[in-house]
């Protein structure tokens, strides 16, 4: 209800509490007021009544001692000129009327009057005043008088008093407004600041202090309190942008590591692939068990390196969420047998057992071959290496929904506390295990984010001195396609002599694909930019051009369009072109597509991928 | 003067009746207030309070003044002195008797400070009050000048109740 006073403004509260205090404080004064004024006019009109009884009762004195009943009534009759007296009646000493005027009724009771005497009731006031002459009475006289002029007067005074008070209360009226609102406006500011600061989430001026009462130490403090968080937010903010510049110089410099690590990764990569690949070509040549058991300890120590570079390239690539998972059909058996196949030699070698058991993942499946490889791989790595005697298992099975991946060994084993910290980066088992086994500590930390990556996860059951299984679950589904793609077939060197043109910027670069490919009987052109390679393939025709991507002057994404575009202009027919790169993410293979490329061989170069690559182009 | 002869000729003429005792009261208490509506100089009062009225020992009226004797009269009382004629000094109120109301006798009266009252026929000329009985009512005729003369002030009262005033 607006009615309900709750709901009244602070305004209207105080306007009428003011009105109302005037108006009963009024209303008490006029019934005060004419309560007593009406009592002043009864008592009034009773004294001049009386008064004038006495005066005629002084004068009717010798009429009545002389028995002058003619000169009683003369006098009676001047009471005619007062309009309020009805009648009169004069008694003598015994009680008996002696003479009378007007209506007034004879009663006896006025003849023993000794003292002067009035009641007043509702229609009249009757008067009886004795007749004394000297001390003597000698009769009594009885006034009989209307009160038409008191009420009349009571009439009057009302309606003067109502004007009076209609006046008051209206004027009480516009004070109450007037004060109310002096009252209020330092109230209505300040609530109109604490609506604003409410509303808007921001900080007002201080609030104008108009007076020095409750309102305005209410007003003070307000001010205080604005003052005092308006403080507080200022260093919170101060605060927040220095977190802000510290965390951008974090990530800055993070961002520089990880730039550092890549940049690093891709010049070392260039002279482990010198090295990397003179030892391939060395081996193609007859050699004595010695120089083959020398050459065979380069190689390993070369592939080696370039696993921990592709690790720590992977972490840097993990953290700046650069690393992309693919999704595409691959046989999920022939990925597991191809890790047992790399590190059944190894457990051969340690005399351990690598069991490797399907059950029931036959089939292609949708998903990231390399990546799951990288994973079993580092797992199986990791379990040969901590395993002296006893066996290795590798169990794939399907699940609800995925695949899970099983690598148990019969090793040391680990505790609960090296759990914990297992799958964080440069973490090993143990800070000694570092001295002891080797590796970068990264396996681990790389294989969960591929996992998670993957929406997979890996987690570990071992006890110390138990031997441990690390479990890889993944969330794989089956490719229900039927068109079944052949894995690639590893392929000898081609038969015929093929024309190569080699492009790459770098001059050991160069050199390795001359000492792996001229053997073979190739007739290659080596050329060190883009402009050169579209000059050199304009004058000859090549079989094969093998681009390398990262190039000063022109790229090879740029020389490829080119060459494309300058076949399609000349109506020449499609020369084959090879990228050459390191590492490249799956979108950037698909550029180099894209820009007309026909395939893509890793650096540093492996004799077995890149004849296989050669020979699909070509034959 | 010329007024009051014809009433008081009328009066006579119904030869008034022989006074009866309600008539001799009637007029000693017209005495008596006469005496109270008039005001004597201080010290002229007997004992400084009592009004003093004096009537031959014969008149006809004396007794029924004797009944009123002691009744109070301004600060005193009345006191009836009945003597024979002439009346000594120290009266208040004389009433003279016809056959007495000589003009001399009624001045030398007046100068002595008593308020003469009588009935005959001339007595305003020289007395204060003369009582005049018209039919079974008593009314007077004042001469405040002679009322004057003895000293006496005669209320209003008085003299608007008076048929004549001189």
């Amino acid at each position: 209800m607006a009615l309900s006073p709750a709901r009244w403004s602070f305004r209207s509260k105080v306007a009428s509490v003011a009105w109302a205090t005037t108006v009963v404080a009024l209303l008490a004064a006029f019934l005060v007021f004419v309560v007593q004024q009406w009592a002043n006019e009864k008592a009034s009109l009773i004294d001049q009544r009386t008064t004038l009884a006495l005066v005629l009762a002084d004068n009717l004195s010798a009429s009545l001692v002389f028995d002058d009943k003619a000169g009683a009534a003369t006098t009676l009759q001047a009471l005619k000129q007062v309009k309020s007296v009805r009648g009169a009646v004069l008694f003598d000493a015994q009680g008996a009327p002696f003479a009378s005027v007007g209506k007034a009724a004879p009663d006896a009771r006025a003849r023993d009057v000794e003292a002067p005497w009035a009641r007043l009731s509702e229609r009249r006031l009757e008067v009886r005043v004795p007749v004394r002459v000297e001390r003597e009475r000698v009769g009594g006289l009885m006034l009989d008088c209307g009160l038409d002029e008191l009420w009349a007067w009571l009439r009057g005074y009302a309606l003067v008093a109502s004007l009076a008070f209609a006046l008051a209360t209206a004027v009480a009226f516009m004070v109450g407004l007037w004060l109310a609102r002096v009252i209020i406006r330092p109230v209505s500011r300040l609530a109109r600041a604490m609506d604003q600061v409410r509303n808007s989430g921001e900080f007002c001026d201080p609030v104008r202090r108009s007076s020095d009462d409750e309102v305005g130490r209410l007003t003070d403090a307000f001010n205080s309190l604005i003052d005092e968080l308006k403080a507080n937010d200022r260093s919170l903010h101060e605060a927040l942008d220095d977190l802000k510049l510290a965390r951008d110089a974090a990530d800055s410099a993070n961002a520089q590591k990880s730039q550092f690590l890549a940049h690093m990764s891709h010049e070392i990569r260039t002279p482990l692939n010198g090295v990397l690949g003179m030892v391939q070509a060395m081996q193609m040549h007859a050699l004595s068990p010695d120089q083959e058991e020398r050459l065979g300890v380069i190689r390993g120590s070369g592939q080696a390196l370039l696993v921990i570079l592709n690790d720590i390239l992977d972490v840097s690539k993990i953290e700046a969420g650069k690393l992309e998972i693919e999704t595409a059909p691959f046989d999920l058996p022939a990925v597991a047998e191809r890790v047992r196949a790399i590190f059944a030699p190894i457990a051969e070698a340690k005399n351990v057992e690598l069991r490797l058991a399907l059950d029931g993942v036959e089939g292609r499946w949708l998903g990231d071959s390399t990546r799951i490889q990288q994973i079993l791989s580092n797992l199986v790595s990791n379990a040969v290496k901590f395993t002296d005697h006893g066996r290795v298992s590798v169990v794939l099975r399907p699940t609800a929904d995925g695949v899970e991946l099983r690598v148990s060994d019969s090793g040391v084993g680990i505790s609960p506390e090296q759990q914990a910290r297992l799958f964080q980066s440069f973490q090993q088992a143990d800070a000694s295990t570092s001295r002891r086994y080797g590796g970068t500590g990264l396996g681990l930390s790389i294989c969960l984010k591929l996992a998670r990556l993957m929406r997979g996860d890996i987690r570990v059951e071992s006890r110390l001195g138990e031997g441990a299984t690390f479990v890889v679950t993944l969330p794989l589904t089956r490719d229900e396609a039927l068109e079944a793609v052949a894995e690639p077939s590893e392929r000898t060197a081609p038969e015929r002599a093929l024309r190569v043109l080699g492009v790459d910027d770098n001059a050991t670069n160069r050199l390795v694909l001359k000492a792996l490919l001229e053997p073979l009987g190739v007739a290659l052109v080596l050329v060190a930019d883009g402009p050169a390679a579209i000059a050199a393939w304009s004058a000859e025709t090549f079989d094969v051009v093998l681009m390398d991507i990262q190039m000063p002057v022109m790229d090879g994404v740029e020389a490829t369009r080119r060459i494309r575009a300058l076949e399609a202009e000349r109506g020449r027919a499609r020369t084959p072109i090879l990228a050459l790169s390191a590492n490249a993410l799956s979108h950037q293979i698909d550029d180099y597509l894209a820009a007309g490329m026909d395939g893509h061989v890793a650096k540093p170069i492996e004799v077995a991928q890149l004849y296989a690559a050669l020979g699909q182009l070509s034959g | 003067m010329s007024l009051v002869v014809p009433l008081f000729a009328a009066a006579v003429a119904v030869a008034p009746p022989a006074m009866t005792a309600d008539d001799a009261a009637f007029k000693a208490a017209i005495v008596y207030n006469i005496g109270r509506f008039a005001t004597f100089p201080p010290g002229r009062r007997q004992d400084d309070g009592d009004l003093v009225v004096c009537i031959e020992d014969d008149d006809p009226l004396a007794p029924a003044l004797d009944r009123l004797e002691g009744k109070p009269s301004g600060a005193g009382k009345l006191v009836v002195r009945r003597s024979g004629w002439p009346f000594a000094a120290g009266c208040n109120l004389a009433f003279v008797s016809s056959r007495h109301a000589t003009p001399a006798a009624l001045e030398a009266l007046a100068d002595q400070g008593a308020l003469t009252i009588g009935e005959s026929k001339d007595f305003a000329d020289q007395g204060a009050v003369r009582l005049i009985t018209i039919g079974r009512q008593t009314r007077f005729e004042i001469n405040n000048g002679v009322a004057r003369r003895a000293g006496a002030t005669l209320s209003a009262q008085l003299l608007r109740l008076a048929v004549k005033v001189r």
